[in-house]
């Protein structure tokens, strides 16, 4: 009879699976942070669904999954721009959004039912594969994820006056469609970093909840970002060892650490006196 | 001297026209009122004089000098108040334009702040959230925003709009101690057409998309503005009242 491995032996054995957790988590809470201050939120949520359409016609089509996001992407954000789709009636940006969010969803379904692959669809959108993270992964998201986190740090002040007064930061002199466009542009990498290990909807999960917590906790604009980032982190690893505790799969135990946490702020912020 | 002049200038979003043939020039130092009904264009013409809507015809031409140094205070509402952004840090926004990208506000970028703050009396509320301030408050402070970083031109958009009579007469007096104290030019967009004939020496009214005055505030037609309006409007003293009956 072989003996279970220990809760730690686990931690052992998934370490990859915890650093790209920390990682992703630290990724994506502070790029979250611009889309609560923009009002985005939903885009937020149909990215993800964007980008996870581009990797399963990658697979289907046996191309680069980076490439493939990234024309999905593009594609959603010059439909958004068109202008004339937006002469008929209805058609808000918002509702553009969700319309490209629901057919990304139902093509993702539909595409992986036509290659007998639906239980990938799964994995995709809903689980994620964290738990089959490798070196390479960290790597990845070390190289291009960690930049990117200092990029929106460094530039941080900017990003924040474009985002709530993009009136006022053009007429003194600042380019705002660039900051604007790096925005989307990170908001978009840090999705297709982050992807595949915790599927779409921990992604949404990870941009909407830390940067939610941060607001809730932090008096302060100048501790948000940070708050966001470790939160982020917190909130992933503590999912990794859930799952690994509990035998469920890791998007939706990241997902429900990140809830745990938030109803903690909510309860701390009950109780902590106002100053 | 002009800061800025419109030479048949035709301005509209998409295929939509909403300005046309628009000419005039604003001299250095003046004091002008941007009216009209809603629909006739104020706000832009206001967005094509700060340089943030292309001209489709004509051409608007800015003193090199005035270029970068004009300050805008927009209408209250579009700051959202969904982050906890302090007064101070509110304000020190308007300094963003004179820092480079990643710099980190230092002490004297601080000291421009405080001075500001203490002038138009909010120097107490500095460490105060911007969305708990009053509608007086949040007004001078994206007052104290735009002038922060000194500028030669100051573009207000609605900037009485919520603001009780007192809180409007306190911020129209503020507005001309710092006109007078840095030879500010201004250029105020109100449908307040009263407030414009009080505080500004010239008046732009604007109409249908076109411009029907351009001259002193005070020198005004009652029938230009009856018709305009659609309504019998006579001037009392300076001061536009409808009749009524």
């Amino acid at each position: 009879m072989v003996d279970q491995p220990g809760f730690f032996e686990l931690i052992g054995f998934f370490h990859d699976a915890l650093v790209v957790s920390l990682l992703t988590g630290a990724i994506l809470g502070p790029v979250g942070l611009f889309l609560h201050l923009r009002g985005s939120l939903f885009l937020g949520a149909a990215l993800p669904q964007f980008a996870g359409f581009g990797f399963v016609v990658a697979s289907v089509l046996a191309i680069p999954e980076w490439i493939a996001s990234s024309v999905t992407i593009v594609f959603f954000a010059v439909a958004a721009a068109f202008k004339p789709l937006r002469k008929f009636d209805g058609m808000t940006l918002e509702a553009m959004i969700g319309l490209g969010y629901t057919a990304a969803m139902g093509g993702i379904v539909l595409l992986l039912s036509l290659t007998k692959a639906e239980g990938h669809a799964a994995e995709l959108l809903l689980k994620g594969s964290m738990l089959a993270a490798t070196c390479r992964d960290t790597q990845i998201l070390s190289w291009f994820g960690v930049p990117l986190v200092l990029l929106l740090y460094l530039f941080r002040r900017r990003f924040y006056l474009v985002s709530l007064d993009p009136e006022t930061a053009g007429t003194m002199g600042i380019r705002v469609e660039i900051y604007e466009i790096v925005l989307f542009a990170a908001l978009g990498m840090a999705i297709m970093l982050t992807l595949t290990e915790a599927g779409a909807m921990a992604c949404f999960g990870f941009l909407l909840l830390p940067p939610l917590i941060a607001l809730t906790l932090c008096r302060r604009v100048g501790t948000l970002f940070l708050a966001s980032m470790t939160i982020g982190a917190v909130g992933a690893i503590s999912g990794v060892c859930l799952a690994l505790k509990t035998d469920l799969p890791v998007g939706p135990a990241m997902v429900l650490a990140l809830l745990c946490l938030w109803l903690a702020a909510l309860v701390f912020r009950g109780v902590r006196k106002p100053s | 001297m002009n800061w800025v002049e419109f030479d048949r200038v035709n301005l509209g979003y998409g295929h939509q026209s909403v300005v046309e043939e628009v000419s005039f020039a604003l001299p250095v130092g003046s004091s002008v009122g941007l009216a009209g009904p809603n629909g006739a264009g104020k706000t832009t013409v206001l967005k094509a004089m700060l340089g943030l809507l292309p001209v489709r015809s004509g051409r608007i031409a800015r003193d090199p000098a005035y270029r970068r140094a004009t300050g805008y205070v927009p209408q209250r509402g579009t700051i959202t108040e969904v982050f906890p952004f302090t007064l101070e840090e509110i304000v020190e926004m308007g300094l963003y334009g004179k820092m480079r990208p990643w710099a980190v506000p230092n002490g004297a970028h601080a000291e421009m702040v405080r001075a500001t703050l203490e002038r138009l009396g909010l120097a107490a509320f500095a460490d105060k959230h911007f969305r708990d301030l009053s509608g007086g408050q949040k007004q001078r402070a994206l007052l104290a925003r735009a002038l922060v970083s000194e500028p030669g031109i100051l573009v207000l958009d609605e900037p009485t709009y919520g603001l009780d009579l007192a809180q409007t007469q306190g911020f129209f007096e503020l507005l001309a101690s710092f006109r007078k104290e840095r030879s500010l030019s201004l250029i105020i967009v109100s449908h307040n057409l009263h407030e414009l004939v009080m505080h500004c020496e010239y008046l732009l009214l604007l109409h249908q998309g076109r411009l029907a005055y351009s001259g002193p505030a005070k020198a005004l037609s009652d029938d230009l503005l009856s018709r305009i309006y659609g309504m019998e409007i006579r001037l009392q003293g300076g001061t536009p009242e409808v009749i009524h009956g």
